[in-house]
Order: structure tokens, then sequence, then C-alpha cells
């Protein structure tokens, strides 16, 4: 969930970053213009570019905010370890496809940041290996279960994502609220206030093509989204209908606009500019409008969680990324030693400073009173239930198609929910024949 | 075999070699995987994997999406072939006139687009195609016709991703039909005229027999590039809104290379072998009627 939340830094993002992006993939491969440039001597300059074939180093891939942020946490490590490490950084749409691939061809790194729904996956295929029960202690059970594949957990939680909403204090408070209502009710009449207001805006963003939107409303009402042991789709049960009714009915009344990620170059720059009053989204967002101090200030926004059926605190969509050891690891232990630091609360809380991605350890949290790091504690206490199966991230996809088709007049509720379940139950057929031959968690 | 015949297949052997590496061995590896289904978890372990014959295929036949995706591709083709091949044919005719001055420049500048990266130039129209702030949004606001949701309206999204392929590719035919023109005999054309033959006529009759061979190939060249159509979609759209810029090839793609469900990936791509293979036959057909081949 977090995975696909972060795609609006790859995609909205402007140039300085990317920039910036190139500038750390030069640092973190160890082969830069200036070496080429000038190294000198043609052997230096070897030595240099081999590095990456080096087997002291070890080779780390992260996506999106992570990627470009974890060169500054490297050097430290570097420094007291002796352990050099090449970073690469991906953008999060291509992630789960490029790390297929490696996969299939045998190139994946050391060490990998994975989202937690696809720890299931990658693990049942056997890319990735057990982490050490030693380094598993200090973690969120909700977010320790994500990462647990029949007896061993795949994942060392690194970052913690949760959904909350994003609002604009001063719309909110014109429609005669403190806060945004915690109630789905509440939450659609201000909503429709915001909107009589301010007719050429949008009260509330949720692009069509993340799935997160759906599954944060769907999880609340506390259903399983997939039924007898996750063979088959749940989605036609009386709660994911309710769900996905809700979700219609924002577009429907034009609350929402029909807007994919593709369309909207820069939606923080939209946010700030009012053109969104609520965004539901990822605390990776915090830092992003935290560097825009020209755009926004953080006195002209604040966090809630999302609105519940029958108000707060409702569970919520909790997940985020985890850290993983492949299977091509060539020395594992020197790999989770840098899994190891990247997890430890210290680093965490200077991340925290760089990116305002949220700790792993709850032990790390002790400093974070202020409300935005509050509203995700209380998300964080409150996780809703996914699936833990190797489909799920194509599902979750399926799943968004349908809506989007929905959403777009092409099917009704109950036409939509049928629909996901025969395109969820024909994706599970596989998982079904394993099951029964015994080959299959 | 006499000496002649052992020397031909001597030099015959190291191309026939790697046609068959290259071309044959994968097809059929490609067949032979699409009567499984060979997934991410035969990958981990082949114990996985099952033959199930023209279980891919009937999937794909009973999948709405494979129809959706191949419907997508015809209307591409349908609308980007006669558009690519007219702005082409119209831009060399252009060029070709006796009028025109600094032709070399012209043509640099009409075969630029071409040569650009691809992914680069689609980043730029889609800011040119934004619905609120897009150039082309305001130009058609500048003649008093309502904004388009260029890229997120279903219905909008395959002929703006046309109109940005059209632009990419016409310059390369271009080139090619000002080279077939100057070919074309300056007697006939003055007799013609002579004649008492208007400029369509001597364009039917003189001109477009004299190009037609190359027209033909042109042709035949852009029905299978709009049928692999892939790398437009796959950057400007991402297949939306609503899956209605899904492709053969980007569900192919998505299949195989996004998935990993390698069996159903090579059925697709057998069945778009197969329509590409026919649509030639067909357009090889159609030139020899006309004499062109």
């Amino acid at each position: 969930m977090h995975g696909v939340g972060a795609k609006l830094v790859a995609a909205g993002k402007g140039w300085q970053d990317r920039a910036m992006g190139a500038a750390d993939q030069e640092h973190a491969t160890g082969c830069t213009r200036r070496t080429l440039l000038g190294g000198g001597t043609a052997a230096a300059t070897l030595a240099a570019c081999g590095a990456r074939h080096d087997p002291a180093r070890v080779t780390m891939w992260a996506m999106s905010t992570e990627g470009e942020n974890a060169p500054l946490l490297l050097p430290a490590f570097e420094r007291t370890t002796g352990i050099g490490v090449d970073l690469q950084s991906l953008p999060w749409t291509a992630a789960h496809e490029k790390m297929l691939t490696a996969y299939a061809g045998n190139t994946l790194p050391d060490l990998m940041m994975v989202s937690n729904a696809w720890v299931p996956e990658f693990a049942a295929v056997g890319a990735i290996v057990p982490v050490p029960p030693a380094l598993l202690g200090d973690q969120f059970p909700g977010i320790a279960e994500q990462v647990r594949v029949g007896q061993h957990h795949y994942g060392l939680p690194w970052v913690i994502g949760a959904h909350v909403q994003f609002y604009l204090t001063a719309p909110v408070r014109a429609a005669g609220h403190d806060r945004p209502p915690a109630d789905w009710a509440g939450w659609v009449a201000m909503a429709r206030r915001l909107k009589a207001r301010d007719p050429d805006n949008w009260p509330i963003l949720m692009m069509l093509n993340w799935p997160e939107h759906l599954l944060s409303f769907a999880v609340q009402l506390g259903q399983p989204l997939l039924r007898e042991g996750g063979r088959f789709g749940n989605f036609r049960s009386d709660a994911f209908r309710t769900a996905l009714g809700f979700y219609k009915s924002l577009f429907d009344q034009g609350l929402a606009p029909r807007l994919l990620s593709t369309e909207i170059e820069d939606p923080l720059t939209a946010f700030a500019r009012g053109t969104f009053t609520l965004y539901p989204g990822q605390p990776y967002m915090v830092g992003d409008l935290d560097r825009r101090p020209g755009e926004i200030r953080r006195d002209q926004w604040a966090t809630a969680p999302m609105p519940g059926p029958r108000g707060a605190p409702p569970l919520g969509l909790v997940g985020g990324s985890s850290l993983a050891v492949t299977r091509n690891a060539r020395d594992p232990a020197r790999a989770w030693a840098l899994a190891r630091y990247l997890c430890t609360p210290a680093t965490q809380m200077r991340f925290h400073a760089y990116t305002g991605d949220l700790p792993s350890r709850p032990s790390a949290w002790g400093p974070l009173t202020d409300p935005v790091s509050q509203t995700f504690a209380t998300q964080i206490a409150h996780p809703g239930a996914e699936p833990v199966v190797a489909e799920w991230e194509r599902i979750k996809t399926e799943m968004q198609l349908v809506a989007e088709h929905m959403v777009r007049g092409s099917f009704t509720v109950d036409a939509a929910a049928a629909e996901m379940d025969r395109r969820t139950d024909r994706l599970l057929e596989k998982r079904r024949w394993m099951l029964d031959r015994g080959t299959s968690t | 075999m006499t000496r002649t015949e052992r020397a031909g297949l001597v030099f015959a052997t190291p191309v026939l070699a790697l046609t068959i590496a290259i071309f044959v061995v994968p097809t059929v590896a490609a067949l032979a995987l699409s009567v499984t289904d060979f997934d991410i978890y035969a990958l981990a372990d082949l114990a996985n994997l099952r033959f199930i014959g023209v279980g891919n295929y009937a999937n794909l036949l009973g999948n709405p999406l494979f129809w959706r995706a191949l419907a997508n591709t015809a209307i591409f083709a349908g609308l980007g072939v006669p558009a690519a091949i007219g702005a082409s044919l119209a831009a060399a005719l252009l060029l070709h006139s006796a009028t025109v001055r600094w032709k070399p420049l012209w043509r640099v500048l009409l075969f630029a687009p071409y040569v650009t990266t691809l992914v680069a130039t689609a980043v730029v129209w889609r800011y040119l195609l934004n619905t609120r702030y897009g150039l082309i949004n305001r130009g058609l606001d500048a003649l008093g016709i309502a904004p388009v949701d260029w890229l997120g309206n279903p219905h909008a999204s395959i002929p703006a991703i046309v109109i940005f392929i059209v632009w990419k590719i016409f310059g390369y035919n271009m080139v090619i039909f000002t080279a077939a023109l100057a070919s074309v005999s300056a007697d006939l054309d003055e007799a013609a005229r002579l004649d008492g033959a208007g400029r369509w006529l001597r364009f039917r009759h003189v001109t477009l027999p004299a190009i037609g061979p190359t027209l033909l190939l042109a042709a035949i060249l852009s029905v299978s590039g709009f049928l692999q159509i892939f790398t437009e979609p796959y950057v400007m759209t991402q297949g939306g809104p609503a899956q209605s810029t899904v492709t053969v090839l980007y569900f192919m793609f998505d299949e195989g290379f996004r998935w990993w469900s390698l069996g159903s990936a090579s059925a697709v791509s057998l069945v778009l072998f197969a329509l590409i293979l026919c649509l030639t036959v067909l357009q090889l057909r159609v030139g020899r009627r006309y004499e062109w081949v």
C-alpha cells in the first residue's frame, strides 16, 4: 500500500529532485563522472567502476524517497563497519516488475526494500530468506504479522506507512469544523459544503488507479477480503459492497475528480494551491510538504485518521516497507548488518528528519509527540487486515481496475463486486491447486 | 551434390544457422511455453508447472480484456496508419513542390521528431495534452472548442496518443516518399499536363502508380508498427483510463513481465504473430493486384 502511494513521488516531484536522485546514484555506485574524468590512471577508474562487483560490498535496492535519501545514512555505516554499500534507487512504478525480472535472471541485489504486501510473494518463490530472529524484537505486532509467512518472518520492517488524510485547515474551518468529522456521513456532509463554497475545486483527491483509498474503506469494516484461507475472493461480502458503494458515491456526487495519477503532474502543488482540500496519503508526504516552504507551511495543513463508517478510531490501512535479504546475497551476514543498522532507533530518527518516514521500532517513537506523528500512531495502533497471499499485489491491481470501470459507469456496485470475485478466483486458481497438493501455505 | 551446390550451401549455412537460432528456436520455445501455465511458481520450482494444452488460448478468448486489447489495437492501427501515411505523403508532396525554398531545412525540421527520444517527447506531450493547462486545449479554446480531457476520457485517449505517434513518426516515411517522388518521371507528368490533366488526375495516374511500391512498403511497415504499439501508452497512460489504451502488446507485457505469467504471455504473442502474418499476406495480395510488387 505504501508502494503504490509513493508513486506520487516519482510522478509528482520536479527536476530538482530527479537531479538529486541522479547524484545519489553516482554516489552510490562509486562510478561517477568525476572519477571517470578526473580519476587519473585507467587503473584507478577501472577499480572504481569494478566496485559494483566487489563481493565485499553490499548491493542494495530501495525505492523513491527511501532510495534517494538512504545514501545520507550510509557513510556512518561504512565508516564503522568497513563494509561498502552500493545503493541503487528504483521508481516505485517499476520496482515490483524489476524485482521479479531480477529474480528470474538471478541478479537480485544482496538486500532490497520491499513493500510488506510483496513479502508473501517473494517468500513463496524463495526470492528472499527468513530474518534472523535476533533482529526481530521491538516491532509493532500488526506490522510483524504482515511479513510473516508460516513460521518465519521474511522482512525486517523498515518504514511504516499508514493511510491518513492530509487536509488544508483554512477551508475545513470555513466549512465549520476544527477537523474533518470522523464518521462517513459527517465527512461527506462537510465535503458537500466544501464543494458548494468552492465549485471550481475538489473536496477530495483519490487517484483512480491507486487501490489504497478503496482498501482503506474496505478494511474498516473488518471483513476478510479473501475467503477459505485465501482460496477465493470475498468481494461480494456485504461489508465490501458497503465500502465500494461509499467509494463510488464520492465520485458520483462530484466530491472527487475522476483522475489518474498519470494525469496530474504535481499533486502536492495542487494541494498547496487548494485544488484539493482532503488528500488521503502516506507519511512520506510529510517530508515532501516540508520541503516546499515557499508553497505551503506546516500551519496550513494537518492530518487526521480516515473517517470510519461509525466514527473514529476505525481500523485503517497500515503497512509499509521492509528490508529483505535475497537468495542471491553473497554474504548474508553483511547484508543483515546493514539492515540492522538501518533499523536502529537512532538511524530511524535521522531518517525521519530527512524524509518524514516513520520509524518501525516502537521504542524510537518517544520523541514523536507532534500532532502529525500522533495521527499516524493512532492509525498504526488500529491496523486493518489485508490478505497475506502471494497473489495479493495483482489482485489489488485488478480490484482497482474494476473499481475504476465502476466509477466511470461501466458497472453497478454489485456487478463490480462480482467481477472482482471472478477475476480474483481466476488469479487464485494456481494457489488453490498448490494448496491441494500441499506445496503452498 | 555438385561443387557449386556445396559452395552455395557453405555460404548459406551461417545465415540459416543464425535464423534458426534467433528466430525459429524462440518461436518454437514460445509455442511450447504457451501450452503450459509457466509462471512465477514454476520459475521457483519446475514441479509447479502444468501442461494445460489450449488452456491459455481458451482463457484468452474468454477474457474480455484481451478482446478489448485487440479492439484497441485495431483502433490504433485503423486511425494511425492512414493518418501517419497521409501526413507523410502530404509533407513529402509539399516539400516536392518546386516553389518551396530551403528544402533541406524543412526536411530536417520535419524529420527531427523521429530521432528524438520517445520517453522524453511523451512526457512533453503529456504536458501539451493537459486538460487544464495544456497548449492544445488552449488552442482549441481560441477556436471556441470546449476543452477535451485528452488522457482522462476513455474515448479521447486513443486519438490523443495517435496524434502524438503521428507527429513522432511521419518524418520517416516522408523521407522515403521524398526519394520515391524524385523518381517520378517528369516527362510523363509534363505530357499529362499538356493533355489537360489537372493536379488530382496527374497525382492519381502519374505520381501514385510510380510511388505505389513505396506506398505498399510504408503501409506494411506502418501496420506492423501500429500493431506493436506499447511504449507510448506505457509512458503516457499506463494503459488507462479504464484500460482504454491497453494494446495487445501491452497486455502481453503485463502478463509476461509484470506478473511473469509467461505461459499466457506466450499465447498472446503467438496470436499477435498470426495476426501480423495474416495482415501482411493480405497487403501483399492487394499490392499484387495493382502490380506494385
